[in-house]
């Protein structure tokens, strides 16, 4: 696993490319950068000054290379000098990144894949979700009650995907990508894209939903999202609640990352594989009666082989990682 | 690579006069309404297609970078923050739009790749359609005008390149695609390269921020009378992609 970073901004970049610089790129192998708001941070105080005509085009056309949403990952790509194929993937905050990386190992497109997501927060991102009335004015409680919303969050983390490692850490054995086609920034009530995305990864992990020891939900805080993962998850895995795998979300501990969220929180399913652990959702006292899920009471050890990490996005963008111990798994590949 | 079109469609703005009457597209931005017209047209004589097995690829240097200028500058103004115009701003929020539009429920990616987005594209939609993710897959370049940026564009690219005046257009354009060859189908893309090394000096005219140019051209093609082709595009930059594309047998 590489190294992640939950950095102020300044080091962020810094701290992505430490963790993208310790892999060894080559140009043989692919990038795939997952973000919202890209390089925003950098120029959006400029538009304001061109508009304001407080400097003109040749001072404004500075802050131009930052504007294309691709240039987060161009300007990763010229410090590294990495000239390999890159993509970017902008799926909100969904884990769509991840299975387009392991998809282009698979084919052996790209030797090897560094792929992972950066965030840096921004005014935009701030009042823009502040405009949706989901932040949450304190600390966020997914799955609780009296939950209020999100923390935003900034961060990145990065993993190298390989097709076949002696020393990877965990294996990326399924995936699942879906669209709810309900609402733009809401998800389906009855979590519908995120149950098929969900029923996609067990399906190329060919595993059956009684194999899998945790569900790492995106669990945001808000009551839209909530309510619709726990609606999916209780779909998927029926009735009986202490047959079900444990659910649980860590978004109170790190807040939510968006485009970096992902990413942060596959890091947190490899090492609770390695540490066979299974994290409790932080900050929950009154679990909401509505959403019928299994919360673990505390961090559990416990045997864990197989870790589903759910991701929901803005545009009703759903993806599923089956996360699984290396070397017990059925596929050999993996997450270095 | 062997992705087989089954089906095309270019859409520009005087097209989307028709549907901003229509309430579901009251709130839609240019890029949304020039890709769901182009998507219409790609998707004629396929009606029968199955939604949850059809895969969205949407790619796009500026996405809705215009939508995401309104929203700061709304903002700077007025001190409100409208949450349409945050939403809409979102650079994936063009396919979740075209999602919502079309019910389309299988894998939708937004991917951006400033000079090689239509390349980048191709490539996704092979992922998805050779992993089984989805049996169609549907391939949209877009992009739209953004005035506020076109000053500094000039003014970037006439230091590099004096000898060609940066022409700007918007427009979308739509491929269905398909790794079924048994499916009656247009032509066959046999191979998309592209490299982020400088392998030539500039020839064309530069289109930094109009990669959907690549994919309406390649439509042109199509519909021309050659048997088989090569789109060769040669970014301002020296860098260069190659599709190559040939007819399929009748």
């Amino acid at each position: 696993m590489l190294p992640l970073s939950t950095a102020p901004s300044p080091k962020i970049v810094r701290a992505s490319w430490k963790a993208s610089g310790r892999s060894g790129l080559t140009d043989e192998d692919g990038l795939i950068i997952g973000t919202i708001a890209g390089e925003i941070p950098l120029w959006e105080s400029e538009v304001l000054r061109y508009t304001r005509k407080e400097i003109d085009a040749e001072k404004f056309s500075r802050s131009i290379r930052h504007q294309s949403l691709a240039a987060v990952g161009e300007s990763r790509s010229a410090l590294l000098g990495f000239r390999g194929k890159f993509l970017l993937v902008a799926s909100a905050c969904s884990a769509a990144t991840k299975a387009l990386g392991a998809l282009w190992v698979q084919q052996s497109k790209v030797k090897r894949c560094l792929v992972g997501g950066v965030e840096v927060l921004s005014n935009f991102t701030i009042e823009g979700f502040r405009s949706l009335q989901i932040l949450s004015p304190k600390l966020a409680t997914p799955f609780d009650r009296s939950r209020q919303g999100i923390n935003l969050s900034e961060g990145a983390g990065f993993f190298c995907l390989e097709n076949r490692s002696k020393n990877a850490l965990a294996q990326l054995s399924g995936f699942g990508l879906s669209t709810d086609a309900y609402h733009m920034a809401s998800p389906h009530p009855e979590g519908r894209g995120s149950l098929q995305a969900m029923e996609q990864a067990l399906d190329t992990a060919e595993l059956s939903p009684g194999e899998i020891d945790w569900v790492h939900s995106h669990g945001t805080g808000s009551q839209a999202n909530d309510q619709a993962e726990g609606a999916a998850i209780y779909q998927l895995f029926g009735e009986d609640l202490s047959k079900n795998p444990w659910v649980s979300s860590t978004k109170h501990i790190h807040g939510h990352a968006l485009g970096a969220s992902g990413a942060l929180e596959v890091a947190l399913c490899i090492e609770a594989l390695r540490h066979q652990t299974i994290l409790k959702t932080a900050g929950l006292t009154h679990p909401d009666p509505a959403i019928l899920v299994r919360h673990p009471p505390d961090h559990l050890r416990v045997r864990v082989r197989h870790i589903l990490k759910k991701t929901l996005g803005f545009g009703g963008n759903n993806a599923a990682l089956v996360i699984s111990e290396f070397p017990e798994g059925r596929r050999q590949g993996g997450v270095r | 690579m062997s992705l087989f079109v089954v089906g095309l469609g270019t859409a520009n703005p005087e097209d989307c006069v028709q549907l901003r009457t229509q309430p579901e597209f009251r709130k839609a931005s240019r890029n949304m309404m020039m890709s769901y017209l182009a998507i219409r047209q790609a998707l004629e004589n396929h009606d029968a297609l199955d939604e949850s097995t059809l895969g969205l690829v949407l790619g796009s240097s500026c996405g809705e970078l215009e939508i995401t200028r309104d929203f700061l500058c709304t903002l700077d103004q007025s001190k409100i923050a409208r949450p349409l115009l945050f939403q809409n701003s979102l650079h994936n929020a063009t396919t979740g739009f075209l999602a919502l539009q079309l019910s389309v429920t299988g894998p939708s990616v937004s991917v951006s790749n400033r000079y090689f987005t239509s390349e980048c594209s191709f490539e996704a939609a092979e992922l998805l359609l050779k992993s089984g993710s989805a049996r169609f897959c549907l391939v949209i370049a877009v992009e739209s005008r953004v005035p506020m940026l076109e000053p500094g564009l000039k003014a970037i690219h006439s230091r590099k390149d004096a000898t060609h005046e940066l022409q700007f257009s918007e427009n979308a354009a739509a491929l269905l695609l398909t790794c079924d060859s048994t499916l009656p189908h247009l032509a066959e893309i046999e191979s998309v390269r592209w490299s982020h090394k400088v392998q030539s000096t500039p020839r064309t005219p530069p289109h930094p921020f109009h990669d959907s140019d690549a994919i309406s051209h390649l439509i042109g093609m199509f519909q021309g009378s050659a048997e088989k082709g090569t789109l060769l595009s040669i970014k301002s930059d020296g860098t260069q992609s190659e599709i190559i594309w040939h007819r399929s047998a009748r």
